[in-house]
């Protein structure tokens, strides 16, 4: 059998295809655009691929030229007698390395949010626990104000302490507390999703702090219809493209500056405040600037595994 | 070799060569117009998808091939326990120490079947391991905050479920249902490579190892490349919200839900993300749907489990998975969840 030409043209185009996959994913990653398709925490797995799927395409080669009495047996898998059959098996592993190659490397957009289902809140932000955060959290700051710390040395330094409603926002409330002392809160890539979540869960609190973010432009019929007039948001990636959630927040422009495109990158700078938008509410900016800016390198955003050391670090850099 | 073959060979590679040219000719104007919303969107979900699980079944391949090195034919058979009750514990188990995606498993699965191991314990195996294990159970209780108790509902319907299908297996499937089965060694004279003892050579070896995983990459990877085809085709054009009005009523959201968890396609490790933003729309019962049959039967899955089981097999798990998730979720959205 394993001297057969048949087989010998199969070997080869295993060897064939083995290295095609090796070098394509060796190129993503040494290139860095990984990152349009897998989030970082998949990055480590996909690294070692090159190498083993190189190791196979070369004992696929030797396969193909060894000789016929070499001791492998191959005696399960059977091969597809027909070339047409075979044909189409290679053009199914080639279609992902033809597309890799021909189409430009490029991120997600406008349309596919619309399919995804753009959300005006974090998604991965349960709910039930926001709506009962935002009015315990209220109350027990005002309380904590008014216990001990003078109110109005407390109102200078801008400091303010954020109660979590349940043990799983604690690092929420963290980071509110660090978020509030800014004057201008820079919603930084690498926490882009906890920034928006802290300040939803105390969003009273925020209304009226100032705050920048970039992102892109997103509209349809909800932010057509609400106060706002487009929504400036990001895709929150966990593990692959396919489960990118897009979110970001309604942004109200004033009358000259709303010829914006949807899908053009911009950097938003101005006040927070609350809109209700189909009976939830959502946050929505006051822009006082909007700013074309380029679309980042790496335009997605992840989940950050420890977000207020992250927002440590960021202040840190100059 | 005929000339028959010879002259058919030549014309299926004349116009493909033609085609190529043309392609590379063409190539600066093809980028250009092929970099279209739709199709810009269907490539980042068909590689994303790809991508993230070609690591795995590497993995599932590789280690299919290892045990195939180690093991004799039938070694499982004469181990496993002739009890089904002790089988499925074992399987079970073998899902938590085993903490192997749904896309590694499949090749893996199919080498254990060859084994020796029973169908029944290795469908336990299948459907129970891409969901209870450390990994997916602690992203679970990330996306489910503040609601331990879905974290563990979703264990426990796929163990139910799982154990509940192995039982139905044990006392229907007769036949081995793999695809390929091993009775075609007949006529092989030769020993077969072992890793250990046999008197081959370190090349002899090393090389048997990797042309087993190759194998058994290329059989599993045709059918994960067109599940991944397929799923980034309904993930481009079918918009969530669309489906979401199907799904109003009580019963039907649980269709919707476990019909969405069938065509997306999605790691057992991130889905749970993807159903917490359901939360609001949807019963907790119809997410648990979601969660549980998601990982054990999807598209992609569905057409990996093609490379390794025939295909009544594979129709007859179809058929009687959903319904069984069904009830257990049902029946947990009614007793347990407050």
């Amino acid at each position: 059998m394993n001297d057969s030409r048949g087989m010998r043209l199969h070997y080869w185009m295993q060897a064939f295809i083995m290295i095609g996959f090796a070098f394509y994913i060796g190129y993503l990653v040494k290139s860095g655009s990984l990152h349009y398709y897998l989030a970082p925490r998949m990055e480590p797995w996909v690294k070692w691929c090159p190498i083993l799927l190189g190791l196979m395409a070369v004992f696929a080669a030797y396969r193909a030229i060894a000789p016929a009495e070499d001791p492998v047996c191959d005696c399960e898998h059977t091969v597809p007698e027909t070339l047409f059959k075979r044909a189409a098996i290679y053009g199914l592993f080639i279609l992902p390395l033809a597309f890799g190659v021909l189409l430009p490397n490029r991120s997600l957009g406008s349309s596919a949010a619309a399919v995804k289902g753009f959300s005006l809140t974090l998604p991965t932000q349960d709910q039930h626990v926001r709506k009962s955060a935002s009015s315990s959290a209220v109350s027990e700051a005002a309380s904590e104000n008014g216990s001990g710390v003078d109110p109005e040395a407390d109102a200078q330094t801008k400091k303010k302490i954020f109660v979590a409603p349940d043990k799983y926002n604690e690092e929420f409330a963290a980071l509110a507390g660090l978020l509030y002392a800014e004057p201008l809160i820079e919603v930084t890539p690498d926490i882009y999703s906890e920034t928006i979540g802290a300040i939803e869960l105390f969003k009273q609190d925020f209304i009226g702090k100032r705050i920048s973010l970039s992102g892109f432009v997103y509209k349809d019929q909800t932010t057509q219809q609400s106060g706002g007039d487009f929504a400036v948001g990001r895709f929150l990636i966990l593990c692959c493209t396919a489960d990118a959630l897009p979110f970001g927040v309604l942004v109200k422009a004033s009358a000259q500056q709303v010829s914006l495109s949807k899908d053009s990158w911009v950097k938003v700078t101005g006040k927070i405040n609350v809109e209700k938008v189909k009976g939830r509410e959502v946050l929505r900016i006051d822009a006082e600037r909007i700013e074309r800016v380029a679309q980042p390198a790496v335009s997605y955003v992840y989940p950050s595994a420890d977000s207020v050391a992250a927002f440590k670090k960021d202040l840190a850099k100059p | 070799m005929n000339d028959n073959i010879g002259l058919k060979r030549v014309s299926l590679i004349l116009p493909s060569c033609l085609l190529i040219a043309c392609l590379i000719v063409l190539f600066p104007n093809i980028r250009a117009m092929l970099a279209s919303d739709y199709l810009i969107t269907f490539k980042n979900h068909f590689l994303g998808i790809l991508l993230e699980a070609i690591p795995f079944v590497l993995l599932g391949a590789l280690l299919s091939s290892f045990i195939h090195l180690i093991m004799p034919e039938d070694f499982l058979g004469q181990k496993m326990p002739k009890n089904p009750l002790a089988g499925i514990v074992i399987a079970c188990v073998l899902g938590t120490v085993f903490p192997v995606c749904e896309c590694g498993m499949i090749p893996l699965i199919r080498r254990l079947v060859q084994k020796g191991m029973p169908v029944y314990i290795a469908a336990v195996f299948l459907l129970s391991g891409p969901i209870v294990n450390p990994v997916v159970f602690s992203a679970t209780a990330m996306a489910f905050q503040g609601h331990p108790e879905m974290v563990y509902a979703r264990l426990g319907i796929a163990l139910v479920t799982s154990s509940a299908v192995g039982l139905i297996l044990y006392f229907t499937v007769g036949k081995n249902p793999l695809r390929h089965t091993v009775a075609s060694t007949a006529g092989h004279e030769h020993a077969s490579v072992k890793l250990f003892g046999g008197g081959h050579s370190f090349r002899a070896k090393s090389s048997a190892f990797f042309q087993h995983a190759t194998d058994d990459f290329m059989d599993a990877g045709k059918y994960l490349i067109a599940g991944c085809l397929i799923t980034a085709v309904l993930q481009t054009f079918v918009a969530h919200n669309t489906l979401a009005a199907f799904g109003n009523g009580p019963i039907s959201s649980y269709a919707f839900m476990m019909g969405l968890g069938f065509i997306l396609s999605l790691c057992s490790t991130s889905d749970a993300f993807v159903a917490s933003t359901f939360m609001n729309t949807f019963s907790h019962g119809s997410l648990l749907s979601f969660l549980v049959l998601g990982p054990m039967l999807d598209f992609k899955n569905m057409l990996m489990l093609l490379s390794a089981f025939k295909t009544k097999f594979v129709l007859g798990l179809m058929l009687i998975v959903p319904p069984i998730v069904f009830t257990f979720s049902v029946l947990t959205d009614r007793f347990f969840i407050p």
